[in-house]
């Protein structure tokens, strides 16, 4: 069987190096047949009951608050529902109780995103989408999920985080990566009495590839985080299985909430295939205009070659990962199962609470909140349709609401706008938002793009400079930033930036172009 | 206590997740358990389904008993009601409830 396997993924996966990795997660023993008693009893867990107090300074990554390489920020926006918030976090505080050791920070944000399963970062951030707040049914999954999220971080996973990273990255960066090759190759650079200007020749065009781009690009993000955070090894889901159910059951959660989200997580991972397949052909497709407006605009072979890869590499890791994590949530609940009858076994027939869930989510101003959002992602949707008329009547049903000037909310109104050509009262709703703090990469692209097409240099920068302050990554726009000074035919800060930029492997290369 | 008790219309046992597996009551109370190998073989056709209680009532030899879901797994098990197979088309002029645009009850039918 396992030769089989092999050869399954051989066939499916670009590189050898994916295959291992695929057979442990499909054939390997589980982590629970190879000790006896409680996970938490364990010698292993009980070398982290002691926080390393060098171990938040080693992940600071920054001095200057501006130095996390891109694909380390957060993806998505903020949503701020406070009677949500305090919920959650209560939960998690009530399960942090049962560790014994000493406590790390851990705080609970929602994130808008239609993705299904939590992530949490190295921080102690532990990120809900609204997806899954969407499809659970009792507080004990809810629990339950946020145990596996925090038994990540009281285990220090990040640590050991590299395919974390490698997959994380390879699906992120393709739509920036489409939104930068439109971008350079619609902009013609002139040369005048040794100034650079840089001109959009089709301004409309490269718009319109841009907001597609966008449009795509938020559609994608509710999948693309499923992929970053069930890119753990398998030992490293299992073990935050174990430590997260021992949590759940000293907070005297009903185990099987644990059981319900991982049914979730499968049924989840089968219908996001054709959605993922859908993105990356859709992507295929403005990459490779992109590409022909690239070599009409002369530029080298390697910008070519540089965006192709990206492409690639792409399209055969989200292949990979689902050949994998498809698999393994039936397995991990299979696990799971065992190991609370061996250790659990009256407490694994607890029945779920759903009542207290249900109340919360019933809260007038959450409800409000939550409805709002699905009506702004209701409005995407059906730009992606093209069907403008549905689109704007969701969009705007989303204003009456307490989150209306939250980003995720004005981002649909502004992708709205855009569709009919109404540019003006597009940037009026981005100017609504009233916190950019919650705001992810997506919406200050959208912003800074909207600035540089219209050749305003000095609004793109002052977007550019918000952006960085809030999301800590000057990687992120600094190509944009580099067009923006070319714009404003500052010389010696282009210079500077150039320098910068060749520290930054995703970005030097078109970097090196506009400099 | 009432629950929902409901047909189940094409549900099935798929596999038995523990050994042994308890049989129970319709209130879900334990009557015996018993070891795996003697159960029918799966898949086994479900008679009744109990959400509230998460029960699923099999014939086992020749008696309707109660299986907790804990123990089994199902051919139906929990879903995200959210994506769809493609992306979905928004009715905002026939739907009355807005908010359930795309979830769904907006999924492209095919």
């Amino acid at each position: 069987m396992a030769a089989a396997l092999l050869l399954t993924c051989l066939g499916g996966c670009s590189t050898l190096k994916g295959a291992p990795d695929a057979l442990i997660n499909l054939a390997g023993q589980s982590t629970q047949s190879g000790f006896q008693g409680k996970y938490l009893e364990q010698e292993e867990v009980r070398s982290y009951f002691r926080l390393d107090p060098q171990h938040n300074h080693n992940l600071r990554l920054s001095y200057d608050g501006r130095s996390l390489p891109a694909n380390e920020i957060r993806q998505q926006n903020v949503v701020l529902i406070p009677a949500l918030q305090n919920y959650l976090q209560g939960i998690v505080e009530r399960l942090a109780k049962g560790w014994p050791g000493e406590q790390p920070q851990l705080r609970v944000t929602v994130t808008d995103s239609y993705s299904f399963g939590p992530s949490a970062d190295p921080y102690g951030n532990l990120y809900v989408p609204l997806g899954m707040l969407e499809s659970v049914e009792s507080e004990d999954e809810i629990a339950a999920m946020l145990a596996h999220e925090m038994s990540h971080v009281l285990l220090r996973h990040h640590d050991r985080r590299q395919a974390f990273n490698e997959q994380r990255e390879l699906l992120t960066n393709i739509a920036t990566t489409a939104v930068i090759a439109t971008m350079v190759a619609d902009s013609r650079l002139d040369r005048g009495a040794s100034k650079w200007k840089v001109v959009s020749k089709n301004p409309q065009a490269t718009q319109k590839a841009v907001g597609e781009t966008v449009l795509y690009t938020s559609l994608a993000n509710t999948f693309s985080d499923n992929v970053w955070n069930t890119a753990w090894g398998r030992a490293q889901e299992d073990q935050a299985d174990l430590l997260g159910t021992d949590l759940l059951i000293k907070a005297r959660y009903a185990p099987r909430g644990a059981s319900h989200s991982l049914q979730r997580l499968s049924d989840f991972q089968g219908k996001q295939e054709p959605l993922l397949a859908g993105f990356i052909q859709a992507r295929r497709g403005a990459m490779q205009d992109s590409l022909q407006r690239l070599d009409l605009n002369g530029f080298t072979q390697e910008i070519n070659t540089f965006v192709n890869q990206g492409l690639m590499t792409t399209v055969s890791a989200v292949g990979q990962h689902l050949t994998r994590s498809h698999m393994s949530a039936q397995r991990r609940d299979d696990d799971l199962r065992q190991y609370l009858q061996r250790e659990y076994d009256a407490e694994r027939y607890h029945r779920v609470n759903k009542r207290n869930w249900l109340t919360v989510r019933n809260t007038p101003s959450v409800k409000a909140s939550l409805d709002a959002y699905k009506n702004a992602y209701g409005a995407n949707e059906a730009l992606a349709q093209k069907n403008l008329k549905d689109a704007r009547t969701l969009a705007e049903r989303a204003l009456k609401s307490p989150v209306a000037n939250q980003p995720g909310i004005r981002r649909s109104l502004f992708n709205v706008h855009m569709a009919t050509g109404d540019k003006r009262r597009a940037l009026a709703q981005l100017n609504a938002i009233k916190d950019w703090s919650l705001a992810g990469p997506e919406v200050y692209e959208q912003l800074v793009h909207y600035h540089l097409n219209n050749g305003d240099a000095v609004a793109a920068l002052a977007t550019i400079e918000r952006a960085e302050r809030h999301l800590g990554s000057q990687e992120q726009f600094i190509v944009e930033k580099m067009l923006a000074h070319k714009l404003k035919k500052d010389e010696s800060e282009l210079r500077m930036l150039g320098e910068k930029c060749k520290q930054m492997p995703n970005r030097k290369d078109v970097c090196k172009k506009i400099g | 206590m009432l629950s929902s008790t409901s047909y189940a219309a094409g549900l099935t046992v798929e596999q038995y997740t523990n050994d042994p597996i308890a049989l129970l009551d319709a209130e879900g109370r334990l009557l015996k358990k018993i070891a795996r190998s003697e159960l029918p073989a799966t898949p086994l056709a479900a008679q009744q389904w109990n959400d509230d209680l998460e029960l699923v009532q099999v014939e086992v030899a020749g008696q309707l008993v109660w299986l907790d879901g804990v123990d089994v797994r199902l051919s139906q098990g929990k879903t995200v009601p959210m994506p769809c197979a493609s992306l979905p088309k928004a009715r905002a002029d026939s739907a009355t409830n807005l908010s359930t645009i795309g979830y769904g009850a907006g999924c492209a039918k095919n």
